[in-house]
């Protein structure tokens, strides 16, 4: 089967996958105890509002024509009015997504810039102090709960060190770049923007690394142990007995196929760092779709729950299509063995 | 005189664990003249593995203790340094494994493998490499060496892959091959081949061999000498007629009993009490 | 037989941070089972207020200090700790079940129940867990301990079955099953007592690493406001609410943080130990 075939059979069943969520939030969102729209209306809304809502919402209906209307709606970039916000639920998404992007892309290159070498040089060093310092980390990163790293990060730059801010994604007194993308840091260098740029960047960095220190742990301990696990490997000892340099083993032909066991797990990881977005967009005040979530949460809005759901699936689904694919690349036997 | 090529003098080797001191290797004595073939049999555990990798330098963790000589063209190599180190893999002294898929990365192809083992401290392009590569393959029988080269190892068959390995050992000319156990994880017929492989490239080059293995008939087939090794002791060593005639040691005996006959002579004897072997000294023919 | 004579032990206990993990969990369970007769204020767990008392910081008396309006936060926190076992030890009640269930069938029983169990599995599989469990309570009418619990369990459950289902696939063609299966066994009786013991060391070590990770879930969980209700002393609740009063009263939201921090140490490092043990992979 060659990298095409492959491809096309991914997203396949990634579709499938997503319709499968679909159901799964649609259904959880009708079949709970309770009338939505009272909820959403409150308790001194009259019988009449409550029914117009119901009527509004299609509630009264069966539920496959409420999944019909549900997903056709969909498709057309229409995830119905939110509640809380009182506008159309896609714009809600259009505004506070790019924000929550953009921190997890943060978190996720810390976690690859720090996460990998950390395991890299625990691996190669197993069992040296370079070894311990670095699992006591790692393990103290995985231990601790995101919103508590949030809160001693916090701490920590807010009164004690306050070299990075700790809130918002940009300071009010500055004038905010053109939207081109939604993310600051591109925006921002677009336009040639650097005092801007720094300045996202350095409103990025703590919420990034809250998100990101749980995963760097995991990052580390996985590499460290497959990357040991690769070392005890016959064509590592075949490679030192000939000769090849320690370096070029450390860096390729020990480092090539510890990570394709490694890449699969990061995978995973993203979809801890989505959950643990939730707290720190919290904590920081962060302007994402996180904290829209946990608003809507409260607020109990139907479509803001069920569209931040599937939002969040939807990117981790393509963030693993994506880790798949680089594993196609590291590992050629996927394709080539049939 | 003969200058001998490999003289292993008083080697000893113990590991320090959680129980205790393990000794492995003790007082072991052997030599190689250029060209030799010679065998080092013993059971699992014997010790014989662990002296290839005393040859190679591969044997470096912290709570290993070593003693004795490993003299390398009269150079002591036992206690040699990395870098030193570097400079004889690969280049004086090669080895080979028993599972050669495993010997070799799966996830690059064998262009690169061979590129590296090319490499080894000389400067060569990965073209050159290949040119090199094609011609040793070649001259094995290999039909089709750029399609191999452009494969991955588990693309190939044990046997073709067991050839590979060998070639590789011997691209550079080594002055000693060692084979820890060469294609033990193969069938007997795959096996035939690569010892006989090995014997044409290693006479065209004048290369001693070091065979080690637990299997008397390769001994038979293969050696010159032999050395028998039990618990990390020499326990006899001699020419190959002289111990197949001749056996002097009881530990030898019995291993030479346990090859199937095809003569029909029944099972052997099984003693349930074996004498300790190691306590029985060494039989020098 | 003196579990500490055993190999299993002695191989256990060659690693001191697996010692100190068994220590920790150890005195973290203890200390809530007995946590009425311990704590030198139990009757601050209910509704109790002490104004006199507010916000004082850590003493002698107190040895956490007290929170804003009086209360224990040493002995709240222990009897947190009462919640978040609970939570543990009953999220994973549901989920183990469940999923090491399905597990055996998909691993089992046959290609069509193996592809629609395995693709319910990856659609739950599909949504990051507190994402899903977010949703479900949100949804619920009012956050309360109960529903995090159900919450949690279902974006648990799929884990296990995917843990049994990989080591299921595996052992299917050994000799020990085709054995079983030629002397007539039932699909249940192979599934169950031929299958099942051999996941037994991935299982066990898994379950205590999810302890752990449950427990960190679930006060992520309260600290977002769904979880247990006041005066119910929730860990994470604790901190959310102590937040606000940083860095002055520090007290109210580290010594809260520091306990989730410890017990979720606790059942890694023996998670950790269990895995070197039984050297598996999880």
């Amino acid at each position: 089967m060659s990298a095409s075939q492959y491809f096309i059979r991914r997203i396949f069943i990634s579709v499938i996958v997503f319709f499968g969520v679909s159901i799964v939030i649609f259904c959880l969102a009708r079949l709970i105890p309770g009338d939505p729209a009272r909820i959403a209306l409150g308790p001194f809304a009259t019988k009449e509002m409550v029914e117009q809502l119901r009527e509004t919402l299609h509630l009264n209906e069966s539920i496959f024509i409420q999944y019909k209307i549900f997903i056709i709606s969909l498709f057309q970039g229409d995830l119905g009015i939110s509640t809380y916000t009182k506008r159309p639920v896609i714009v809600d998404i259009i505004s506070y997504f790019p924000a929550t992007f953009e921190l997890i892309l943060m978190a996720g290159t810390l976690m690859l810039l720090i996460g990998i070498p950390l395991g890299i040089l625990s691996g190669k060093y197993k069992d040296t102090w370079i070894d311990h310092i670095a699992r006591v980390i790692s393990l103290l990163g995985v231990v601790t709960p995101s919103f508590l790293w949030a809160i001693i990060l916090m701490l920590f730059f807010a009164y004690l060190i306050p070299i990075f801010p700790v809130h918002e994604r940009m300071d009010e007194t500055l004038d905010p770049p053109k939207i081109v993308t939604g993310l600051l840091l591109i925006d921002s260098l677009l336009e040639g923007n650097f005092r801007v740029f720094r300045d996202a960047f350095s409103h990025l960095i703590l919420p990034g690394f809250a998100i990101a220190l749980p995963a760097i742990g995991n990052c580390a301990r996985l590499t460290r142990t497959n990357l040991s696990d690769v070392y005890e490997k016959q064509y590592i000892e075949f490679a030192r007995s000939y000769s090849f340099s320690e370096f070029k083993i450390a860096t390729k032909y020990a480092f090539k196929p510890a990570s394709i066991p490694t890449v699969t797990i990061i995978g995973l990881d993203f979809a801890f760092m989505l959950g643990n977005a939730f707290l720190v967009e919290t904590v920081f005040v962060w302007p994402g779709m996180a904290k829209y979530g946990v608003e809507v949460i409260l607020a109990k809005d139907l479509n803001g729950i069920v569209a931040t759901a599937l939002i969040f699936t939807i990117f981790f689904l393509i963030i693993n299509m994506f880790v798949d694919f680089i594993v196609l690349f590291l590992n050629p036997r996927i394709i080539l063995q049939d | 005189m003969y200058n001998k090529l490999l003289k292993i003098e008083d080697l000893e080797l113990s590991f320090k664990m959680y129980e205790g001191i393990s000794y492995v290797l003790k007082k072991i004595n052997l030599d190689l003249n250029k060209g030799e073939k010679v065998a080092l049999v013993g059971e699992s555990g014997s010790g014989k593995s662990v002296t290839t990798k005393l040859i190679l330098g591969l044997l470096n963790q912290k709570n290993v203790t070593k003693k004795g000589k490993i003299l390398f063209n009269d150079r002591n190599i036992l206690n040699l340094s990395q870098n030193e180190f570097k400079k004889i893999r690969g280049n004086n002294i090669t080895i080979i494994f028993q599972d050669p898929i495993a010997a070799l990365n799966p996830v690059f192809k064998i262009k690169d493998q061979f590129y590296e083992v090319n490499l080894n401290d000389k400067k060569m392009s990965k073209k050159d490499s290949f040119i090199r590569a094609c011609e040793a393959l070649n001259k094995v029988s290999i039909r089709d060496p750029e399609r191999i080269l452009e494969s991955y190892p588990f693309q190939l068959s044990g046997g073709l892959a067991q050839r590979v390995v060998i070639t590789m050992a011997m691209i550079n000319k080594p002055e000693l091959l060692l084979a820890d156990e060469p294609s033990t994880a193969l069938d007997v017929k795959i096996q035939n081949q690569a010892l006989d492989l090995m014997d044409d490239l290693t006479r065209e080059t004048n290369t001693a061999v070091l065979l080690i293995t637990h299997n008397m008939g390769v001994v038979r087939k293969f050696a010159e000498k032999v050395y028998v090794i039990y618990r990390g002791v020499i326990v006899e060593e001699g020419t190959k007629k002289q111990l197949f005639k001749n056996p002097g040691h009881p530990y030898t005996k019995a291993l030479l009993e346990s090859i199937p006959k095809l003569s029909g002579d029944g099972l052997p004897t099984h003693d349930n009490n074996p004498p300790d072997y190691a306590l029985i000294p060494k039989y020098v023919h | 037989m003196n579990i500490f004579k055993t190999k299993y032990f002695y191989k256990y206990s060659r690693n001191p941070l697996s010692v100190i993990g068994l220590v920790i969990v150890t005195i973290v369970i203890s200390l809530a089972l007995l946590a009425p007769y311990i704590t030198p204020f139990p009757e601050h767990v209910g509704p109790f207020t002490d104004f006199a008392n507010k916000s004082k910081p850590p003493s002698w008396k107190y040895i956490f200090g007290t929170d804003k309006i009086g209360r224990d936060i040493f002995t709240r926190v222990v009897f947190g700790y009462r919640i978040s076992l609970t939570l543990g030890f009953v999220v994973l009640s549901i989920a183990v079940p469940i999923g090491v269930a399905m597990g055996l069938c998909a691993g089992y029983i046959g290609r069509k129940t193996e592809l629609i169990l395995m693709r319910i599995t990856d659609i739950f599989l599909a949504i990051p867990a507190l994402v899903l469990a977010l949703s479900i309570i949100g949804l619920l009418d009012r956050p309360n301990l109960f529903y995090t619990m159900i919450a949690v369990s279902m974006a648990w459950w799929p884990w296990y079955t995917r843990l049994i289902y990989n080591i299921t696939r595996s052992i299917k063609t050994e000799g020990y099953i085709t054995a079983a299966e030629i002397m007539g066994a039932s699909k249940l009786h192979i599934m169950f007592r031929e299958i099942l013991p051999n996941c037994l060391p991935s299982l066990l070590t898994k379950i205590t690493l999810d302890l752990g990770f449950v427990i960190l879930v679930g006060s992520s969980l309260s600290f977002l406001g769904l979880g247990a209700q006041s005066p119910t002393p929730d860990l994470g609740t604790m901190v959310a609410k102590g937040a606000s009063f940083l860095p002055d009263t520090w007290w109210f939201s580290l010594f809260p943080g520091f306990a989730i921090l410890i017990i979720v140490l606790g059942f890694n490092l023996v998670g950790d130990g269990l895995k070197d043990m039984f050297d598996v992979d999880v």
